[in-house]
C-alpha cells in the first residue's frame, strides 16, 4: 500500500468518525422536538446525569483500578453543597457550581489521602463504609441537611438583561443541560485519558510495581484519580439537585454506588463510551420492564449474569483503542519494510 | 563508578536474603549478577531500585555518586536506573507504543491544566514522546507491533518491549532480570546484539542471568551471589574456575 493511501484512509475514518459525532449530537439536540413525552425524556435526563457520575467512577475504577463501593458520598456531597448553599445562603444554581466541584473534589483528596494506602478489597470496604457513614451523616445531621426530611430547593432561573428564564420543574431545560454537561465530561475524560497521566493511571492499575519503576508517583497519580473522581461526582451532584429541586439522603444509599458500578462493568470498564452506554442502558432498561413490577429486577439480574458470562469485558470494553496517530505507524511499517528489503537483498 | 552499593543488607523475618553485598558498576560496563536460584538476586535489584528498603547498606549513584538508598522507586527511576523484570510485566491493556510512552512519564513535565487545555507546547510533547518512544521499539525490532496490544505479543517479544519502556526512562544504568529466560538461541543471539548495542549508547547494564554462554560472552565483570552472599568477583574465565563458584552451583566434592 503506498503512503498516499494509508492516510487518505486514515482521514476516511477520522471524517466517518466526526460525521458521527455530529450526527449523533444532532440527533441528541433534536430529540424533544420529536418527541414531547415529559416521562421519557425525564428518564433521559437521570441517565444523562447517571453518565457522568460512570464518568467520574471510570478514572476511579477504570483507568487507576480502584474500586469504590461508595461513590454515591462524592456524589451527596456535591448535591448538597449545591442544597445548603441555597437553603442556608440563598446563592443562585450556577453560583454555587464551583463550590460543588471544589467541595466534592476535596472530600475525595482527603478521604483518598488517608486510605488510598489500601489495595483492592480492602480499599472497596473501606469506601463502602464511608459511603454509608456519609448517608447516616446526611440522615442524622437534621440542622444543617434537614434529616430525612431533605431540603428543597428553588428552581434555577437564567437572567439576562432584565429578562429571565426560569427552570421550573418541565424536563426540557433539564434535558439540555444535562447534554451540554454530558459533553463537557466526555471532553475532559478523553482529553485525561490521552495524555501521560491516563497513560500512567492504567499502567497503575496494570501493575504497580512495574509502573513506579517507570518513574511514576503512583501515590500521587493515585490520589488525582480520586479526587477528580470526585470532583465529577460533586458536577453531577449539582446538576441532580438542580433538577430534583429536592434532596434526601435516600437518593445516595448504598444501592446507588452498586448501580454506578454496575453500569461501569456493564459498559467496559476504562471505556468512555463504554461508560455512557452502561449508564443509559441500566437506567433504561429497568424503566421498560416496570410493567413487570416487582419481577423486574430478576429479569434485570438474569441480564447482568448473561453479561458476566458471555462478555466479561462489558459491553464495549476490552482493549484501549489507540487511533489517533496511525499515519506514523504507516510509515513505520514502510520503513521497516525497506530495510526488510535490504537485509534480503544482501 | 555509576553505581556503587557498600554492605547492602536485607532480611525477610528470619531469612537474611541478602548479607553484607558490595558491588560496583562503572559507565558504560557490563556487569553479569549470577547464583544459584534463591541466592538473592532480584532482591538486590529490589532494593536498588527503591521496591523494597535495604535493612543496612548505602548506594551511590551517579557522577556526583548521590545516596539513593532510601528513594521510592520512581525517584530512583527518575536518577537514571531502569530495570526490566523477571517475567516480563508489561503493561497487557496497552499498546506497545503506549507501554513505551508510559516510560517516558518522568521526562515529560506536560501539567493537567494544559492536557485540559489541549496546549500546543503539550501537543508539541506529546508528539516528540510519540516519535522517541517509535524510535526506541524500531531499535528493539518492534517497529511493526507499535500498535499490537502488548498481552497479544509473545513472551520474547515482550521480553524486547520491557527494555524499549526501560529505555524510555533514558536511564543511565539498565538492571536486566534474566532477560534470556525462555528465548530461543536465535533470540538470545539478538538480545545479545542489543544489549551491546544499548552499551554503546554509554548505558550501563546490570544483568542477572542464568544462560552462562551469554553471562560470559557479554559482561567484563561478574559478581557471585549465593544465599545472599557475594562469594566470588572477577572476569568471565576467572569466575568460571572460582572452586566457591563451582560448589555454590554443583555442591561439594564428598571427602571419604
Amino acid at each position: 500500500m503506498s503512503k498516499k493511501n494509508a492516510t487518505s484512509g486514515y482521514n476516511r475514518g477520522r471524517l466517518l468518525r466526526t460525521a458521527m459525532t455530529v450526527g449523533m449530537l444532532a440527533i441528541l439536540f433534536a430529540l424533544p422536538y420529536f418527541n414531547h413525552n415529559e416521562y421519557q425524556l425525564d428518564v433521559l435526563v437521570s441517565a444523562g446525569i447517571f453518565a457522568i457520575l460512570v464518568l467520574g467512577l471510570n478514572v476511579m475504577t477504570g483507568y487507576c483500578g480502584l474500586l469504590n463501593l461508595g461513590y454515591a458520598a462524592f456524589f451527596a456531597s456535591g448535591a448538597y453543597t449545591y442544597a445548603i448553599l441555597n437553603v442556608k445562603y440563598g446563592l443562585s444554581f450556577w453560583v454555587s457550581l464551583p463550590a460543588c466541584i471544589i467541595s466534592a473534589g476535596a472530600l475525595g483528596l482527603v478521604f483518598g489521602s488517608c486510605v488510598l494506602r489500601l489495595k483492592g478489597d480492602y480499599l472497596a470496604l473501606v469506601t463502602l463504609g464511608f459511603g454509608e457513614i456519609t448517608r447516616i451523616a446526611l440522615n442524622n445531621m437534621d440542622g444543617l441537611t434537614g434529616g430525612p426530611n431533605g431540603l428543597t430547593l428553588s428552581h434555577p432561573v437564567i437572567r439576562f438583561a432584565n429578562k429571565s428564564f426560569d427552570f421550573g420543574i418541565k424536563s426540557l431545560p433539564y434535558y439540555y443541560l444535562s447534554l451540554l454537561a454530558l459533553l463537557v465530561t466526555i471532553i475532559i475524560m478523553r482529553r485525561l485519558s490521552n495524555s501521560r497521566f491516563g497513560r500512567a493511571w492504567i499502567a497503575i492499575k496494570e501493575d504497580e510495581v512495574a509502573a513506579a519503576c517507570m518513574g511514576i508517583n503512583t501515590g500521587k497519580l493515585k490520589l488525582f484519580a480520586f479526587c477528580i473522581g470526585s470532583a465529577i461526582a460533586g458536577f453531577a451532584g449539582w446538576l441532580f439537585a438542580g433538577k430534583q429541586g429536592f434532596v434526601s439522603p435516600e437518593s445516595f444509599d448504598f444501592t446507588t454506588s452498586i448501580m454506578l458500578v454496575a453500569m461501569l462493568v456493564l459498559g467496559g470498564i476504562g471505556s468512555i463510551s463504554g461508560a455512557i452506554v452502561g449508564a443509559l442502558a441500566l437506567t433504561i432498561i429497568p424503566e421498560l420492564l416496570r410493567p413487570l413490577q416487582e419481577y423486574r429486577m430478576f429479569l434485570f439480574g438474569a441480564i447482568m449474569i448473561i453479561m458476566m458470562l458471555f462478555r466479561p469485558q462489558g459491553l464495549l470494553g476490552g482493549v484501549r483503542i489507540f487511533e489517533e496517530f496511525r499515519p506514523v505507524s504507516e510509515r513505520v511499517r514502510q520503513e521497516e519494510d525497506e530495510v526488510l528489503a535490504e537485509d534480503l537483498k544482501q | 563508578m555509576i553505581l556503587e552499593v557498600n554492605g547492602l543488607s536485607k532480611h525477610f523475618g528470619g531469612i537474611h536474603a541478602l548479607t553484607n553485598v558490595s558491588l560496583s558498576v562503572a559507565k558504560s560496563e557490563i556487569v553479569g549478577l549470577i547464583g544459584p536460584n534463591g541466592a538473592g538476586k532480584t532482591t538486590f535489584f529490589n532494593c536498588i531500585t527503591g521496591v523494597y528498603h535495604p535493612d543496612s547498606g548505602k548506594i551511590l549513584f551517579g557522577e556526583y555518586a548521590r545516596d539513593i538508598t532510601h528513594h521510592p522507586a520512581h525517584k530512583v527511576s527518575g536518577q537514571g536506573i531502569a530495570r526490566t523484570f523477571q517475567s516480563a510485566r508489561v503493561f497487557a491493556s496497552m499498546s506497545a507504543l503506549e507501554n513505551v510512552m508510559v516510560g517516558t512519564f518522568s521526562r515529560t513535565n506536560a501539567s493537567v491544566w494544559s492536557a485540559l487545555r489541549c496546549s500546543s507546547r503539550m501537543i508539541e510533547e506529546e508528539h516528540a514522546v510519540r516519535r522517541r518512544s517509535e524510535e526506541l521499539l524500531r531499535f528493539v525490532k518492534l517497529g511493526r507491533r507499535a500498535f499490537d496490544v502488548a498481552a497479544s505479543l509473545p513472551f520474547g517479544l515482550q521480553r524486547r518491549l520491557e527494555i524499549a519502556r526501560a529505555l524510555a526512562t533514558e536511564p543511565r544504568l539498565l538492571l536486566m532480570d534474566e532477560p534470556a529466560a525462555g528465548m530461543n538461541t536465535a533470540e538470545k543471539a539478538e538480545l545479545l546484539e542489543l544489549i551491546r548495542k544499548i552499551c554503546e549508547n554509554g548505558i550501563s547494564v546490570l544483568i542477572i542471568e542464568h544462560d552462562m554462554k551469554l553471562v560470559m560472552g557479554l559482561c567484563q565483570r561478574i559478581v557471585v551471589l549465593d544465599s545472599g552472599e557475594k562469594i566470588c568477583e572477577g572476569k568471565p574465565g576467572d569466575v568460571q574456575c572460582d572452586t566457591k563458584v563451582i560448589e555454590a552451583y554443583l555442591g561439594k566434592e564428598m571427602h571419604r
